[in-house]
């Protein structure tokens, strides 16, 4: 079982090192990374550490950052069993389009907990889903029988495979910590939960005014009435 | 054809010279349909709102905010000045026509290295997640003259262009 705190200590000082740069899409390790972490070898240390819990990626000198390295440290234990499990995850397609959704939804017999995109549309109607994110108990044999309906594993297929990490009792605040440790699109989905099922969140994230009233003008009409 | 899209062509038949933004410019360039319900564009010609009122278009209030609704209720944004630094000349003469369904409806969209600069200007999350889709899927598509002429910023353009290739290894 994971210890959640250790790993928390075990990050502590890459997250330091990655709320330090400045907001930027890519960093250049030796331009921004050594400047903070002091030396080309500690920049790769704390890359490393943030690249095993799918905070950081980086190859040629070059670096890019989870944004959910900005959330305050009280959330933060909460949202790494999230970022623990997509980091695991993996992916499948067959036809690579829509179809392989409904399919792969049939052939699993609805055994599994939806979460990311299309659990954030079923609750919020806010962004059209793409990729179907799921937890299941046991992620060999769901393998299985995805590639015995020839699914096959790689990097372009939309649905994903997750392991069940964590804790899962609050469904709504679980789809709500996996937006948030994705990033990216979903960050806009976890502000759309956080609107309309806020009373049901023990723990919200920090987002900027400027997210937080995009999603209010741009969620559905009937949604935003209720 | 997708609810979004047909609203779009719509759109187009209502108000005449458009060039979609947003959710549409990134559908056609990536094929990928995620993004919030509302359509936004650029308009040659602004019109008046009782032009507007006329064509069946409403404004509410929401949010302490005016909002605009085409006729069927979708939430339009109206851009006539411009779009992250780009002008609306710029992403009228440099747009790209699409057609919206096989029954010759066209739709005309910004070009995808206008959609690139926007939103490696904008850098805010979901413009990181459209730009490494972008990345993945059109970086051998894209016009790298057109980006310097664009920018008008050779160092602007260079920093788009190792962000785009390191994003499409990602």
């Amino acid at each position: 079982m994971t210890d959640w705190n250790q790993l928390l200590l075990e990050v502590k000082d890459g997250l330091t090192f990655a709320q330090r740069l400045p907001p930027s899409i890519t960093y250049s390790v030796k331009n921004d990374g050594v400047p903070i972490a002091g030396s080309e070898k500690t920049v790769y240390r704390r890359l490393n550490v943030l690249e095993s819990i799918g905070l950081a990626n980086f190859r040629d000198g070059r670096f890019q950052i989870n944004r959910a390295v900005h959330q305050p440290h009280f959330l933060f234990q909460k949202l790494l069993p999230s970022l623990v499990a997509l980091k695991n995850a993996r992916r499948f397609g067959k036809l690579y389009n829509s179809s392989d959704v409904s399919l792969s939804r049939r052939i699993l017999d609805e055994k599994f907990l939806i979460t990311l995109d299309y659990a954030a549309w079923e609750l919020t109607r806010y962004q059209t889903p793409s990729d179907l994110y799921l937890y299941v108990d046991d992620i060999e044999t769901t393998v299985k029988l995805l590639k015995k309906n020839n699914f096959s594993e790689g990097k372009k297929g939309h649905v994903i495979l997750l392991p069940k990490i964590g804790d899962f009792s609050n469904k709504i605040e679980r789809v709500y910590l996996d937006c948030i440790a994705k990033g990216g699109r979903n960050t806009m989905d976890a502000i759309a939960i956080e609107i309309l099922h806020g009373d049901k969140l023990s723990a919200k994230g920090q987002f900027s005014i400027e997210y937080v009233l995009k999603v209010q003008e741009d969620l559905p009409k009937e949604q935003d009435d209720n | 054809m997708k609810p979004l899209i047909r609203e779009a062509a719509l759109v187009t038949k209502d108000l005449g010279q458009l060039v979609f933004i947003g959710a549409i410019a990134r559908y056609f360039h990536t094929k990928d349909y995620r993004d919030s319900q509302d359509l936004d564009f650029v308009m040659a010609t602004p019109l008046t709102e009782e032009e507007l009122f006329d064509k069946g278009y409403r404004k509410f209030n929401e949010n302490r905010k005016d909002v605009w609704r085409t006729p069927r209720g979708i939430k339009i944004d109206m851009y006539t000045s411009d779009v992250g630094g780009i002008s609306v000349e710029t992403l009228i003469k440099t747009a790209k026509q699409f057609d919206a369904d096989k029954k010759g409806t066209k739709l005309s969209v910004m070009s995808l290295e206008c959609l690139i600069i926007s939103k490696h200007r904008a850098q805010r999350d979901q413009d990181i997640s459209d730009l490494r889709m972008i990345a993945h899927r059109k970086l051998r598509e894209v016009d790298w003259n057109l980006m310097r002429e664009i920018t008008g910023d050779e160092t602007e353009c260079k920093s788009i262009k190792t962000d785009m290739e390191f994003l499409a290894k990602s």
